[in-house]
């Protein structure tokens, strides 16, 4: 290198000049230059309010049955009615509820168990941490949906329940992310030096490790809420998630949708619509956040 | 390697066994059992005929001494018999896993046939027409539900075209179009969402790797664009693609219990989801068994297909 210490000096200083802007104002800046996931984001935000407004902006009782069935979509039903005279478009409304509950609780339910058994098993490492991982390997090593399915079976189906199975399955994966991200870390100079003060492990790991691995956690958060409404749409679809006459999209589609699927389309396609569009809106926002956390792993999942 | 391959063997067995525990205990939590499940449609049954018929199936023991006594049969290839209708669950298992390996190697070939030029095209004109088409893709494959794309299917195909799969299976050597027909589209379906996670992670490596100094000098001794791509950054890129697609064999697994049940089909996933559903123990126990067996062994013989790919990884 033949820079001299005074132009190193020089390119350090310009270094932090540059990054001196606040961050909650960088990661502003970042999010408009992404027009997509704001988009998106905005999807979700739409969706949350329509969960919660639900009882204002819907004309009918979700559970009201009539005697106007199988109506194709029309101006006082635009989704048209099921097989009971229901309003679609009421249950559709409302079944955003379900939806939104489940995937957000479990991710974060999942997301921070994962989080601590990761930061407590690659910290301490040994003997606890063989132990810890047999068991995150066995959770792994089975199909996400068939061990929600058999968790759901012995804890019986209902959204509660839907929460914790999926926040099971996302626990047992985050956990490995975070604990690879922490054995990483750990070999850093500066753990070394906390150590060396005495610091506690319960502070070096606050302190020292945790705020390091924010951004994956994060990334784990926004990335995993997608799956985890498709997950719980499965699960309502197959008959083990909300429970009849609740509301569902997955149930609507399994059981009005599917079995009048020729004469009463609608009744299969727009449930399926906004599972989809629930669960793509999640996507691209996790996409977006990993794109501004870490811009190496760009497109990737 | 012969020593690593044993040595990952070894070290797939506690898995296995906190895998058998897992399931062993949950099964057993079930707040009523088999026997309710099956006396359940035959009117009232004295509490007499109840002890009797869990005594007759051997529930009524200690839960260890069951698990012992149903462990030590596994590992004997003994997993004991359906609770439900007296079946043996192995033979069973092996008769059923025909379909869903049918299904799943149907899946597979087709994921890798789009999802890898799919990414690779898509990384080498980044920001082209083609790389957004292919992320498009890519993204609907991760956010349309299976059963969702499935129901739509057979509302088109019986709608607009008036013709549906029929619904059962075929022996492939008996009737190999009727197969055929059988399994293609849950094939398909499930190949959607492998091929999607599979693309964009072939788009993301490709990236990095066309960014690496050894492609430059690739470039800068003048070999020709596809050679450069295919031989040298390709061989790099499918590393993490690979890694990616074991992982995705827990996602095929799942997407089967859903899509075996749209399409009738007798396959392992069927079989899981009604055991599930009578809270058949034994067949709940077996089946996962052997699909935490299957994620293993695949997931080692990924580990070990780096090899091929890259010379550089020696195991040890």
């Amino acid at each position: 290198m033949a820079a001299t210490p005074v132009s190193a000096e020089g390119a350090l200083a310009a270094q932090f000049k540059r990054k001196q802007r606040h961050p909650a104002l960088d990661v502003t800046i970042r999010v408009a230059k992404n027009p997509v996931g704001a988009v998106f984001g905005g999807m979700i935000v739409i969706l949350i309010i329509m969960a919660i407004t639900a009882y204002w902006i819907t004309p009918y009782d979700p559970l009201q049955t009539s005697i106007e069935t199988f109506r194709s979509p029309n101006w006082t039903h635009p989704f048209g009615t099921d097989d009971i005279g229901r309003d679609q478009y009421t249950r559709v409304i409302y079944g955003s509820r379900p939806a939104l509950t489940v995937g957000i609780l479990s991710v974060f339910l999942g997301v921070g168990t994962g989080s601590l058994i990761g930061l407590v098993s690659g910290f301490f490492g040994g003997k606890l941490d063989l132990i810890l991982q047999r068991f995150v390997d066995g959770v792994v090593a089975l199909p996400a949906l068939v061990l929600i399915l058999a968790l759901v079976s012995v804890l019986g189906p209902s959204l509660r329940n839907a929460v914790i199975a999926i926040a099971v399955v996302s626990a047992a994966n985050v956990s490995r992310v975070i604990r690879g991200a922490v054995i990483s870390l750990k070999q850093n100079i500066y753990i070394e030096a906390a150590k060396t003060l005495g610091a506690t492990n319960i502070r070096i790991m606050l302190r020292h490790v945790l705020p390091n691995v924010v951004a994956p956690i994060l990334i784990l958060i926004s990335s995993s809420m997608g799956s985890a409404v498709l997950l719980d749409a499965s699960l309502s679809f197959l008959g083990l998630g909300t429970q009849p006459p609740a509301p569902s999209w997955g149930l609507m589609l399994a059981t009005s949708g599917r079995r009048y699927m020729e004469t009463a389309p609608y009744l299969a396609i727009i449930p399926g619509i906004f599972i989809s569009m629930t669960v793509l809106a999640f996507n691209m926002v996790g996409d977006t956040v990993r794109d501004i956390l870490d811009p190496r792993l760009r497109g990737s999942r | 390697m012969g020593q690593y391959i044993l040595r990952r063997l070894l070290l797939a067995i506690p898995t296995l066994v906190v895998v058998s525990i897992l399931v062993f205990s949950l099964v057993r939590l079930v707040p009523g059992d088999v026997v309710m499940a099956r006396l359940s449609e035959s009117g009232y049954v004295t509490p007499e005929q109840l002890a009797q018929m869990r005594s007759e199936l051997g529930i009524d023991r200690n839960p260890v001494v069951q698990y012992l006594d149903w462990g030590s049969g596994v590992i004997r290839g003994d997993f004991g018999k359906s609770l439900w209708d007296d079946n043996e669950v192995l033979p069973t298992i092996v008769g059923r896993m025909g379909i869903s390996m049918e299904i799943a190697v149907f899946a597979i070939l087709t994921a890798v046939c789009i999802a890898i030029p799919l990414g690779v095209i898509s990384a080498v004109r980044q920001n082209s027409w083609v790389d957004y088409v292919a992320r498009l893709f890519a993204v609907t494959g991760l956010s349309l539900p299976d059963f969702w794309i499935a129901t739509m299917l057979l509302l088109f195909l019986s709608v607009k075209v008036h013709w549906l799969p029929e619904f059962g299976w075929y022996r492939p050597w008996e009737h190999p179009w009727q197969n055929f027909l059988a399994i293609i589209f849950p094939a398909l379906i499930v190949g959607y969402r492998f091929s999607a996670v599979s693309a964009r992670m072939t788009r993301s490596a490709m990236l990095e790797v066309m960014r690496e100094d050894y492609v430059r000098t690739a470039r800068a001794k003048g070999l020709r664009d596809r050679t450069v791509v295919v031989k040298h950054a390709l061989r790099n890129g499918l590393i993490p693609v690979i890694t990616i697609m074991g992982s995705q064999v827990s996602f095929l697994l799942g997407g089967l219990v859903v899509l075996e049940q749209i399409f009738s089909l007798p396959g392992m996933g069927r079989y899981t989801y009604d055991a599930v559903i009578h809270r058949d123990y034994t067949v709940v126990q077996g089946t996962v068994m052997v699909m935490a067996s299957v994620y293993i062994l695949v997931n080692l013989a990924i580990d070990l297909t780096y090899a091929l790919i890259d010379p550089r990884i020696r195991y040890s």
